[in-house]
């Protein structure tokens, strides 16, 4: 089964058996935090990150380009084998377009993960590629960016190579930026999805 | 930091209150003039956003414990790739430990001083509700109770399984955690990811002025295969302090 | 006029301010002693850092006179600890041993008004501490963090 894009939302709200009205999906992930999720203490996650980006400054002497990078690399291992996590505790079925598949990881990924819910908006036209703005981010509370970090340094940018990782493993090869953080003095922290192409499913090696 | 050259104190200073501390030139005064706090123009610009207006109360959120966990296994993976030998693994991974837990020997008992801390939440000034703060924890087996206790209630919803005093060395003592609770999904090979909670504690217990080195080791029991034992040892100093001071 | 200071854990100054008014300004002299009567006082505060009950030393061989304020019930703010030719010197001691401390001008130390004023810089500098990027012992050159205690020493001129 392939992932198309491009089509409308409401031909595929026609089709009954698979995800399409994102109150269903909202109900899941808020089911599944409630449920089947066990829960740590969302000051120590942040307490851990800051650390770790900190960490990172100094090892690469505020080489902020290099720090992006490598918050991105670990995010990215991390998003390769964070999506069996998500798929074993939510049981969402193959999503049918691109936007079923902003739904599902604004309203359930997001949410069993990091119990927030950052709107999906400023689609283009062509419908394949988005904006997540995030209302509050638990990775950057009481952060604030040095003046020479705050222009070169995407704090958060954990979550892109997370996102980029996930993706990937669903066969949507996509691009994942940020546009804009709250911690650099911009109005809202904004996060781009683009996505490139659809990859082929691959045949593990020994089969036909 | 880089070192700068520290002005005499002689010097007059060409900076403006409100611009920042600079330890190079020393304290500067307020002007005789300057207008309130609100008001822009001659005077501060007091900005409400930022660190300074958020609540220091804390809103008890929760993230899940996979996302807790795959982020811990990155750091790990991060610090062994950057290592030669165990021992380094080791060392750094308490050094990450390490500043969280200096941030929290001031936050956790700063947030006990606070009466009545619901509905705080959004207040960016809570300390004008405080009336006394909380006594400061001089001794010993005090600190060592409010790390079994609270410490461990804040970062794993529950208290360490035991404290102990060695009994054969008067400045080791021993914190006991059956599940611990970060390192649950990391297999045993020759490196103690809970190096990362004895860096935690060694610095909540650094700041507080009680000086020690932290160790973690599997002691297994019947039932519990990743069960922890912390040991905390005191520097020889703190001992005496603690013997003189009764 | 006061000369208010945080020092670190080597004895290092983090943040120093001085808060005056066109009417209240430190004469030139005492203005150059005031780091030194500082830096004095630390070896007051940190016999008082770890006293444990102030009542019984009041038969010591000193006479009392390093017998702080603090009440069995806090022994963070300690009052006014230590005195200079007609200026008073008051402290208070953080949960992670930072030492605020300032030197009061016209030689009196008001509690209330003086423990209030550092609970609230304390709340800001626990702010200040949260941020991963700030490490201990490292001076707080905030401009936001000056402004906002500038603000607050507005109330010590009563």
């Amino acid at each position: 089964m392939n992932t198309t894009t491009g089509t409308s939302k409401t031909a595929s709200a026609a089709n009954t058996t698979s995800l399409a009205s994102s109150k269903t999906i909202k109900q899941i992930g808020e089911t599944v935090w409630k449920n089947r999720t066990v829960k740590i203490n969302a000051e120590l996650f942040t307490l851990t990150y800051g650390s770790i980006v900190s960490q990172l400054c100094q090892d690469y002497q505020r080489d902020f380009k290099k720090v992006n990078d490598q918050l991105f690399s670990m995010g990215y291992n991390i998003g390769i084998r964070l999506i069996e996590d998500f798929l074993a505790r939510t049981a969402i079925p193959r999503c049918d377009n691109f936007v079923t598949t902003s739904e599902v990881i604004s309203k359930c990924a997001f949410k069993i993960f990091l119990n927030i819910t950052p709107h999906v908006t400023n689609w283009s036209n062509t419908k394949n590629s988005f904006s997540l703005i995030f209302d509050e981010n638990p990775l950057s509370d009481f952060v604030e960016l040095p003046m020479d970090a705050s222009k070169e340094l995407w704090y958060s940018n954990i979550l892109c190579g997370v996102l980029k990782g996930a993706l990937e493993m669903v066969q949507l090869d996509c691009e994942v930026y940020f546009v804009s953080d709250v911690l650099r003095g911009n109005t809202q922290t904004e996060l781009r999805v683009k996505l490139n192409k659809v990859l082929k499913d691959e045949m593990p090696a020994g089969e036909d | 930091m880089a070192e700068q050259i520290i002005n005499p104190s002689t010097t007059h200073s060409t900076k403006v209150a409100g611009q920042g501390y600079d330890y190079t030139i020393g304290p500067t005064q307020t002007l005789p003039n300057t207008s309130t706090a609100t008001t822009s123009g001659t005077g501060f610009v007091v900005p409400t956003t930022g660190i300074y207006g958020q609540s220091l109360i804390s809103k008890e959120k929760q993230v899940s414990l996979s996302a807790y966990a795959f982020l811990f296994q990155s750091i790990v993976s991060y610090h062994r790739d950057s290592s030669k030998n165990v021992q380094e693994i080791e060392r750094k991974l308490n050094s990450s430990g390490y500043t969280i837990g200096m941030r929290l020997t001031e936050i956790l008992n700063f947030r006990d001083s606070v009466p009545n801390k619901t509905g705080l939440t959004n207040m960016d000034s809570v300390a004008g509700t405080i009336t006394n703060m909380k006594r400061r924890n001089l001794k010993i087996l005090e600190t060592l109770q409010y790390i079994h206790l609270t410490v461990w209630q804040y970062l794993f919803s529950r208290p360490s399984n035991d404290l102990v005093k060695s009994s054969e060395r008067d400045n080791e003592y021993m914190i006991i955690d059956n599940e611990p609770t970060i390192s649950q999904f990391i297999q045993h090979t020759s490196v103690q990811c809970e190096s990362f909670t004895c860096g935690i504690i060694e610095g909540f217990l650094d700041m507080a002025g009680f000086p020690c080195h932290v160790t973690s080791h599997f002691v297994e029991e019947t039932g519990f295969s990743n069960r922890t034992v912390y040991l905390i040892q005191f520097d020889k100093a703190v001992v005496e302090r603690e013997n003189l001071r009764q | 006029m006061f000369y208010f200071t945080i020092i670190g854990t080597s004895d290092n100054p983090i943040y120093e301010a001085e808060f005056t008014t066109a009417k209240n300004t430190f004469q030139p002299e005492i203005k150059e002693l005031n780091p030194y009567i500082v830096h004095s006082t630390l070896d007051i505060m940190e016999y008082l850092q770890w006293q444990r009950q102030p009542q019984l030393d009041i038969n010591t061989s000193s006479g009392g006179f390093l017998r702080s304020r603090h009440s069995t019930q806090e022994n963070s703010y300690l009052g006014k600890v230590d005195s200079f030719y007609g200026l008073a010197v008051s402290g208070f001691l953080t949960y992670g041993n930072i030492k605020f401390i300032m030197v009061h001008g016209n030689g009196t130390v008001d509690d209330t008004v003086t423990r209030s004023f550092y609970y609230e810089v304390y709340e800001l500098y626990l702010k200040t501490l949260m941020n991963p990027f700030y490490k201990v012992n490292d001076p707080i050159s905030n401009s936001a963090f000056d402004s906002k205690v500038r603000v607050l020493s507005k109330r010590l001129f009563v």
